[in-house]
């Protein structure tokens, strides 16, 4: 592909588009339009969406996005609404913290709003074409196992979305930078040292918040969808041995339709598309008490299916 | 008086050989994690609705998992799956 | 001129020669004023291989579909549990507006949303009504005391229950509107007139079904899918004049001016016609005596109804839109109270907004 990148556009290319009509850019099959005038957005998706397609100007965007002061309250106490389609379903946020919330954001988008996928709460990460699917509740390491595998050359397909297709094993990518929280900012800024990330928001409800650029693979944006072949259910404890431990289908159907963003919705349709998914699955738990553990795992995980 | 227990609505099973199983609800979209052992009841009951006796008996005839369960564990199973609703009594 | 919402949904056939910026600024209108799934029921039913909406549009559209079905199957669902519930003390359930057209598959039902179960419940039975929902699991659960006893005494329905499993909510109504409003509805006559859909389940007949729709929308403060209720009120009354016949608009009228509801049902017809082009002739109907407001009372009243059904969007908004949102919620609250109690009413509830804290505490 030879589209445009963000990173065509300058500092004040950037500006004009974010304060004016809007930047319009890819994530997976989805379009986003953003407005914005604040600077700190402008330096997070400068440095984290550098590699993401532009989209045209004169088309159709998915989610309409746009920070906006309402009125004399916001401007007093320093604070910023976030709007989606121009309304604010949200309460007030300190400016600060913009960043962050652009992010949870554009999370919240995919989440609520389009259906033609099964939408699991899961990162996914690929290698030599087989997509491994990563759900873990908050602070089973998910994002920081993602973040420390993309690091390390596989690609990241989704931080917090595998979508499914209906009926098959096969997964959208939606790659978008890794959220990472509290102690994981500095983990994988130690892990590695050349990793970029973007703005620090602090004191946000999950504590401090920063996201690394994760798109490091060369078809980071390809659009082509990739077979899943592993379910595996990571849970990161302080100095754990590491144990690798195949999971019952079933379990792993719970497990999986429990944090679904839209399992339920979907309905006996949602049930059936589940089952044929974890039918093409193998499924694990990883327990690991550091990265290089958990991440030799993943690797022998790969081999041990292929025999490379 | 003859009182015959069935599922609660339309069902839909993942089972792969598993000690629990997956079963899906299509009237209320609910998905329970259930044990292995009450496979055979549920699937019975998926059949036609039976009372306890005939239940007991379709199960000792199979040579599956519920063929060694006695009467006393089969009410017992029936009274918490009714409790879940996921089976009534008519 | 930009295509708007209300146009498409008029002649659903142009929304194949829509451009893909049209369609960048029509499908914010349509989720938010809930009307993606509505769209879509009506393009699915024109659409071909020649006539095919862009992919990346249609997900959109789909979306609110399949949350439209979804609600549909869980309402099927509630509704055994209630017609159950309700059977213990010996009452029917009766259907009011969303959950109503779903269930009875009435004109606005295809693709349409809700987003809680209304029912009418005789007021007498109410204290049992109430035991029977809760033995069930619906419940008010954590309620501020001005709330409830506002609820309580002036208002015509009790505070929304939620259910403790399920979370679907219930709004019990025990009339139709505020017992405060300048009206003259009798529950009793509704249900006399009330049409059985199914074993246990009611819902109003053709002519009460439209005034109720009427009354609660031009009785409402806020607008938010003003523009889907208007819809409702459109469709229905296609709809109605054909299963009805000719007899429908002057019992319409007969049945409005019983309930000295003439008014909202005026304006029913004026904007359902002015957004929709529903086939009704109002100069007909004012021979019949469907009084016509003072031409200044319309002038007002265009200005700030129109607003209203217009999507809030850069793209169609007015000048003076934020000035009409303001008054129309002033009038509904001064529609549904005397002045003296509207103005504590409204100061209390000013400062609720500002210290939550407060003013709950002092209960």
């Amino acid at each position: 592909m030879t589209s445009q990148t963000l990173a065509s556009l300058d500092d004040t290319e950037l500006s004009r588009y974010l304060e004016g009509s809007g930047l319009r850019f890819c994530v997976g099959p989805y379009t986003y339009a953003l407005r914005s005038p604040l600077p700190i957005i402008r330096y997070g998706l400068a440095r984290l969406y550098a590699d993401h397609p532009l989209a045209a100007n004169d088309g159709f965007a998915d989610f309409h996005l746009s920070f906006r002061a309402n009125g004399l309250l916001d401007f007093l106490r320093g604070h910023i609404h976030f709007q989606v389609d121009e309304q604010s379903p949200f309460a007030a946020i300190p400016k600060a913290q913009a960043y962050a919330f652009l992010e949870w954001g554009m999370n919240w988008c995919v989440s609520v709003t389009l259906h033609e996928y099964l939408k699991l709460h899961a990162a996914v990460v690929a290698k030599n074409g087989v997509a491994v699917v990563l759900p873990g509740l908050p602070g089973a390491g998910k994002s920081t196992l993602s973040a420390a595998l993309a690091l390390r050359g596989w690609r990241l397909l989704s931080d917090e979305h595998a979508m499914l297709e209906p009926g098959s094993n096969k997964l959208v990518p939606l790659p978008r930078p890794v959220s990472l929280k509290n102690d994981s900012i500095e983990l994988i800024q130690a892990f590695e040292p050349s990793a970029i990330m973007g703005p620090v928001s602090e004191d946000t409800h999950k504590g401090s918040v920063a996201h690394l650029k994760a798109d490091l693979a060369s078809d980071s944006h390809d659009l082509a969808r990739l077979p899943a072949r592993f379910l595996v259910f990571p849970r990161y404890q302080a100095g754990a041995k590491l144990r690798l431990s195949p999971k019952g289908r079933a379990e792993s159907f719970m497990f999986a339709a429990h944090h679904s963003f839209n399992y339920s919705l979907l309905g006996e349709s949602g049930f059936d598309s589940m089952s044929r998914f974890i039918d093409n699955l193998e499924c694990f738990d990883l327990h690991y008490g550091s990265i290089d553990q958990a991440h030799s795992a993943m690797e022998s995980l790969l081999h041990g299916r292929y025999g490379a | 008086m003859f009182r015959v227990w069935r599922l609660t609505g339309p069902a839909r099973f993942y089972d792969r050989s598993e000690s629990a199983f997956v079963y899906y609800q299509v009237d209320s979209g609910d998905t329970h994690l259930l044990s292995e052992t009450v496979f055979p009841i549920l699937k019975a009951l998926a059949e036609k609705q039976r009372s306890t006796t005939e239940l007991l008996d379709h199960l000792c005839q199979s040579d599956g998992l519920g063929s060694g369960v006695t009467e006393e564990q089969l009410v017992q199973q029936l009274q918490s799956l009714s409790a879940a609703a996921i089976v009534t009594q008519d | 001129m930009r295509p708007s919402v209300a146009d498409l949904l008029r002649n659903p056939g142009t929304a194949f020669s829509l451009s893909l910026s049209d369609w960048d600024l029509l499908v914010p209108q349509l989720r938010q004023t809930r009307l993606l799934g509505t769209l879509r029921s009506l393009l699915a039913a024109q659409s071909d291989d020649d006539r095919k909406i862009p992919q990346e549009v249609w997900r959109h559209l789909d979306a609110g579909w399949l949350l439209h079905q979804k609600q549909r199957h869980s309402l099927d669902y509630e509704l055994q549990h209630l017609v159950s519930a309700l059977a213990e003390v010996d009452e029917p359930v009766l259907l009011l507006k969303g959950a109503a057209y779903l269930c009875g598959d009435l004109a606005p039902a295809a693709g349409r949303l809700i987003s809680d179960i209304d029912i009418l419940v005789h007021a007498n039975k109410l204290p049992r009504i109430e035991n029977v929902l809760s033995s069930y699991g619906w419940s008010a659960g954590a309620i501020d005391p001005y709330n409830e006893r506002y609820y309580r005494r002036w208002m015509h329905e009790i505070p929304p229950l939620g259910h403790v499993e399920r979370g679907s909510t219930l709004d019990v109504h025990h009339t139709l509107l505020p017992p405060t409003c300048d009206v003259a509805i009798d529950p009793s006559t509704l249900w006399a007139e009330a049409r059985e859909l199914q074993p246990g389940v009611k819902v109003l007949c053709p002519v009460d079904m439209v005034i109720h729709s009427a009354a609660h929308l031009f009785h409402e403060g806020e607008f938010d899918h003003g523009l889907r209720d208007l819809w409702d009120l459109d469709c229905l009354l296609r709809h109605f004049v054909k299963t009805e016949g000719a007899d429908f608009y002057p019992q319409l009228l007969q049945r409005a001016s019983d309930m000295k509801l003439l008014r909202p049902l005026y304006y029913a017809l004026r904007y359902a016609s002015s957004f929709f082009a529903t086939p009704v002739d109002l100069a007909a109907l004012q021979s019949m005596g469907l009084q016509q407001p003072s031409s200044a009372q319309i002038k007002l009243m265009d200005f700030l109804f129109v607003r209203a059904f217009t999507p809030k969007h850069s793209a169609c908004r007015l000048s003076g839109t934020g000035l009409a949102e303001f008054s129309l919620y002033l009038r509904s609250h001064y529609l549904r109270m005397p002045l003296r109690l509207l103005l504590p009413h409204l100061i209390r509830k000013a400062w609720m907004d500002c210290f939550p804290a407060a003013a709950s505490s002092k209960n």
